[in-house]
């Protein structure tokens, strides 16, 4: 099997369904072989980079065999490597070819992709973000703040509600590009998805019909898979952190995704031919 | 009446999980027993979770659950962010109204006001 990655690549819902919609969490996933194709890549989001990430470990948990076949363009591949996605794939045994491809400089990357699975794994590396914000001085220092929290608060969710065979994956940038500059906090997991969490509360199970209702449920106040009315506060909580002017949130689980941008209309989730195979939340906020 | 301070007892920058407002529980207790009232200060925080904050304030449902009073005021200074829509929801769930009170204060009132 090949999944062919576009050239412009920001999100997986960008793949083409007819390659990239094989689940590999499913314990009876065939294909013996397959490749993450990024070699025609030019340009390359953190969302997409954490679907690579997480696709390959999952192919890899499978015991098939897993390429990700490296952009030809040097500085999209040098950037793949200083996020450390190859090293993350590698250990887990995918084999990336990246013979000539330099570490670079990381300077953008306030936490590279890092994969974790307990709260005290999340706190650490929350506290690393913040001492590492400090210490770049990128971006406007008053929002160190929202970056760390909204950052834990995804990750937090993540260990607690995915139920990951391998784990949650989670970043942190300093991102520049001709509409200005901005922090992206992205985390994703290849976990059961926000539709069976909620699933898991028997209060919701009829309302969380598909994956992207239950996306949208998911940003609402009190809503959580655990039925305890001490939780389901953290999506709302990133949702309303992510309403403010320019600030964009995607949220991609299953088939559902939701793009949103703050400060106009609260737009809904729709349906997506790319299956993500888990959850991945990207927070991106303007500086 | 002294203050919690936060950064001295956790020696975190970022209030992350609901194991680290417990390790706060003794000195809200206390404080609670003696004055009636909690001075949380976070001088040196840079960030608070939601999470974090609800296990404060379930802390401090149990501290007046075991003390006679049926009021308490909470003052949490020094904060890292001003008090956002999630932060109140979270308070209305333990019956508390948050407001924010000066430029980095929150005060958290009727914490728990049903009978203990």
């Amino acid at each position: 099997m090949e999944i062919q990655a576009p050239v412009h690549f920001v999100h997986a819902g960008d793949l083409d369904p007819r390659s990239a919609s094989e689940d590999p969490r499913r314990t009876d996933f065939l294909e013996q072989d397959v490749d993450i194709d990024l070699r025609a890549c030019e340009f390359i989001q953190p969302a997409a980079a954490l679907w690579c990430g997480v696709y390959g470990l999952l192919v890899a948990k499978r015991n098939a065999r897993c390429r990700l076949l490296v952009p030809e363009h040097l500085g999209v591949a040098i950037y793949l490597k200083s996020m450390e996605l190859f090293r993350i794939l590698q250990a887990s045994g995918v084999e990336v070819d990246d013979r000539g491809v330099g570490s670079g400089s990381a300077t953008r990357l306030i936490i590279p992709i890092t994969q974790f699975t307990t709260e005290s794994e999340v706190d650490r590396i929350a506290n690393q973000a913040s001492d590492r914000l400090s210490t770049a001085g990128v971006g406007a220092a008053n929002l160190y703040s929202v970056v760390a929290e909204v950052f834990a608060e995804l990750a937090m969710n993540a260990v607690q509600h995915s139920q990951s065979e391998i784990g949650c994956l989670g970043l942190i940038q300093f991102y520049q590009s001709e509409s200005g500059e901005r922090f992206v906090c992205a985390v994703a997991d290849g976990g059961i998805g926000i539709k069976a969490s909620l699933e898991s509360n028997p209060d919701l199970r009829r309302r969380a019909t598909y994956d992207w209702t239950a996306i949208e449920m998911a940003l609402e106040e009190g809503i959580s898979g655990t039925g305890s009315s001490r939780r389901g506060i953290g999506l709302f909580g990133v949702a309303e952190d992510m309403a403010k002017p320019g600030r964009q949130l995607i949220i991609h689980s299953g088939i559902g995704l939701l793009r949103r941008t703050g400060g106009g209309a609260r737009s809904g989730a729709t349906r997506t031919p790319v299956r993500f195979p888990g959850t991945l939340v990207s927070a991106s906020i303007p500086t | 009446m002294r203050p919690v301070e936060v950064f001295k007892h956790l020696q975190r920058k970022i209030l992350v999980t609901r194991g680290s407002a417990a390790a706060l529980r003794p000195e809200i207790d206390a404080s609670i027993k003696a004055d009636g009232q909690v001075v949380l200060d976070f001088t040196g925080i840079d960030a608070v979770t939601p999470s974090f904050v609800d296990e404060i304030l379930g802390i401090i449902d149990d501290a007046r659950a075991d003390s006679s009073r049926r009021e308490l005021r909470v003052i949490f200074r020094h904060t890292p962010t001003s008090l956002s829509e999630k932060f109140v929801a979270i308070g209305k769930r333990h019956g508390a109204k948050m407001s924010q009170s000066g430029a980095d204060a929150w005060e958290i009132t009727n914490v728990a006001a049903g009978p203990a």
